[in-house]
This record gives structure tokens, C-alpha cells and sequence, in this order.
């Protein structure tokens, strides 16, 4: 029962946090009423989920070998971009908190599209979601016999432990204030998204897209990643016991540009430009 | 098991129990579902000698090593 628990506890964490953090988000710039694009988001995701876990099952030859990878790839792709993109919004509209309430509630409404939420939430979701259906469906089918059935209660109660970490987050995240929540989610999430991005560089080094380089540092015996406390920091902050060269120079690069990006002091200067469509003075 | 260092192969994993598993191995960046009574090929590119552990994620007692050498 314990085993399982944890397994669902640690595939489900990392989307139980990105909601809470996407619904803290919509409720923190006004926009409860846009809870929907969270919402839908995490329910494609669940769709999602179980869609590519009974197709595992049904698939077979080249497109059980290589359909679930090809298809994780993309999903990591994606998640890096909309959280690079959400995290460098959220920096923007930090950095703007002055001024009364309503015009920034306003302005953050109109100036982040708000879909890119329901993407955030759905790529969260789907990222483990179809391992985690599996996982339950094989414990469901096995639940006949006393063990079978505290398995699958693990399983479950697991997945619930996760859901109720995502509502202390936003029970609690509804307390600090605005400037903080952007703060604290900004680093976590580009943290998250780093994770993200060395892992999709890693599995392309795997499958032979990328070259091989040697590992750079090997910690497994302090803090073995297929452990639990090592587990968790993989999924949250991406920390491997024996990354290559290559998975370690991407995470850093990512922090390093992304970082850059959205915590450069002072807002961007509006550029002087010259109106389009006039010609200077001196060519006439 | 025991595999060629500097040699690609292929990991044929069969998955007899009927329960899903997931084959997964952080050394050497494979992450990947064996639903109950399937067959899944792994590509693996080749090793540089040494010992690569793996387990199965949805069952984590089952481990198990690869030696390249």
C-alpha cells in the first residue's frame, strides 16, 4: 500500500502544483471567472491521459517502441515554451504592480492571453498522466485479493494526497501578495521548466539525435534519483545523480538564459523608433 | 546483464506479469511503459563500460543492472 501511494503521490505532485498555481494565478490578476481555461486544460489532460493509455495498451511493433516517446518529447517542448512564456509574463506584470487595483487587473487580463492557462494546466496534467492511468489500471484489475485492494487504495489515496497539496497551495497562495506569489512561482517554475528541458535534451542524447557526451558528476550514492526524496526533487527541480555533460550544460543554459530573461533589473525601455512608413528628412 | 561496451543494441523487455510496468533506467535516459503482456524494443546506444541500473518504476523492488564491458 505505502509503494503505491507513492508512485501516484509523486506522478500526481507535479500536476497537483502547477494548478494550484494556475488557479492561485487566475483568482491573484482578478480572473476567477476564468477558472474555465484551468479547468478545461486539466480535464484535456486527464482525456488526454487516458487516450494515450489505452492506445499503449492496444499499440504494439514500432509504434508501441517509439509512438509514447516521440509523443513525450513534444509534450516537454511544449510545457518549456508556455512556462518560459508564463514565467516571463508574470515577471513583466510584477515588476508593473503599481498603481490601483482594477487597471492592473484589467491590464493583465487583456495582456495575457489567457489560453496560454488552459495550455499550462493541460501539459502539466498529460506530462505523467498517461503512466499514472496505467499504473491504476493494472492495480484496479489486480484488486480481487486483500493485497491487491490495499494496493490500489494506496494508489488512490496517493493521488488524492497530491490533489489536496494543489488546494493547500491555493488555499495558502491566496494569502501572500501578488508581488510574492510571482516571485516564488517564477523561480519554481523556471526551475521546473530547466528540469523539463535537460530531460528532453537527455532523451535525444538517448536516442542518438543528439551526440553522447560522458557524465559529468555521479551522487548517487548521497542522493539517488530513483529514491524518494531524490525522485521528488527530479520531478520538481530536475536534480539527477548522474547527469552527462550534456543533460547539465542544458540545464544550466536554460537557467542561465531564461533567468536572464525574466529577472534582468528594471522594466524593458520602449524603444525610440521612428514611425513606419516616413521617409527621413535627409533622404528626401 | 551483461552487454558489449561500444556497441549499440536493442533491449527487447517483456512485460509477463499482468500488471504495467515501467522500464526505467535515469543512467541511461529511458522512461518506458510496458503495458501487461507486451513486448517493447529499446534502442540503446552504445555504452561506455560500466554499470547501468534500472527498475521498474511502478514496482520499485524490481531492479536490475547493466553491465557494458
Amino acid at each position: 500500500m505505502g509503494a503505491t501511494f507513492v508512485v501516484t503521490l509523486r506522478e500526481g505532485f507535479e500536476a497537483a502544483l502547477i494548478m494550484g498555481i494556475v488557479y492561485t494565478y487566475l483568482q491573484k490578476i482578478g480572473a476567477e471567472r476564468h477558472y474555465r481555461y484551468a479547468t478545461r486544460g486539466g480535464l484535456l489532460g486527464v482525456l488526454a491521459s487516458v487516450a494515450l493509455g489505452v492506445l499503449v495498451t492496444a499499440l504494439s511493433g514500432p509504434l508501441l517502441d517509439l509512438g509514447p516517446d516521440v509523443i513525450g518529447l513534444a509534450v516537454i517542448l511544449v510545457a518549456v515554451t508556455v512556462l518560459t512564456w508564463h514565467g516571463y509574463w508574470m515577471q513583466q506584470h510584477a515588476r508593473a504592480v503599481k498603481g490601483d487595483v482594477q487597471r492592473r487587473i484589467d491590464e493583465a487580463q487583456a495582456s495575457h492571453r489567457l489560453w496560454i492557462i488552459g495550455v499550462l494546466a493541460f501539459t502539466g496534467v498529460f506530462r505523467e498522466g498517461a503512466e499514472t492511468v496505467l499504473f491504476l489500471w493494472g492495480l484496479l484489475t489486480q484488486a480481487t485479493s486483500p493485497s491487491g485492494w490495499a494496493s490500489a487504495t494506496g494508489a488512490i489515496l496517493g493521488l488524492a494526497m497530491a490533489a489536496t497539496l494543489g488546494w493547500a497551495i491555493f488555499r495558502g497562495g491566496r494569502h501572500i501578495s501578488l508581488q510574492r506569489f510571482f516571485a516564488v512561482t517564477s523561480v519554481f517554475l523556471l526551475l521546473l521548466a530547466a528540469g523539463m528541458f535537460s530531460t528532453g535534451a537527455g532523451r535525444l542524447e538517448a536516442m542518438g539525435v543528439l551526440p553522447q557526451s560522458p557524465m559529468a558528476w555521479d551522487t548517487s550514492l548521497v542522493l539517488d534519483d530513483h529514491g524518494v526524496v531524490g525522485g521528488f526533487l527530479n520531478g520538481l527541480v530536475g536534480y539527477r545523480a548522474r547527469p552527462s555533460w550534456l543533460e547539465a550544460g542544458s540545464y544550466l543554459l536554460y537557467v542561465g538564459v531564461a533567468g536572464a530573461l525574466l529577472f534582468r533589473s528594471g522594466p524593458p525601455k520602449p524603444r525610440a523608433r521612428a514611425p513606419r512608413g516616413q521617409i527621413p528628412a535627409h533622404a528626401a | 546483464m551483461q552487454v558489449k561496451a561500444n556497441a549499440p543494441f536493442v533491449l527487447v523487455i517483456t512485460n509477463k506479469s499482468a500488471k504495467a510496468a515501467e522500464f526505467e533506467s535515469k543512467d541511461l535516459r529511458v522512461e518506458k511503459v510496458v503495458p501487461a503482456g507486451k513486448t517493447v524494443n529499446v534502442r540503446i546506444r552504445a555504452l561506455k563500460p560500466g554499470t547501468y541500473s534500472f527498475l521498474d518504476d511502478f514496482n520499485q523492488q524490481a531492479t536490475g543492472r547493466i553491465v557494458a564491458e
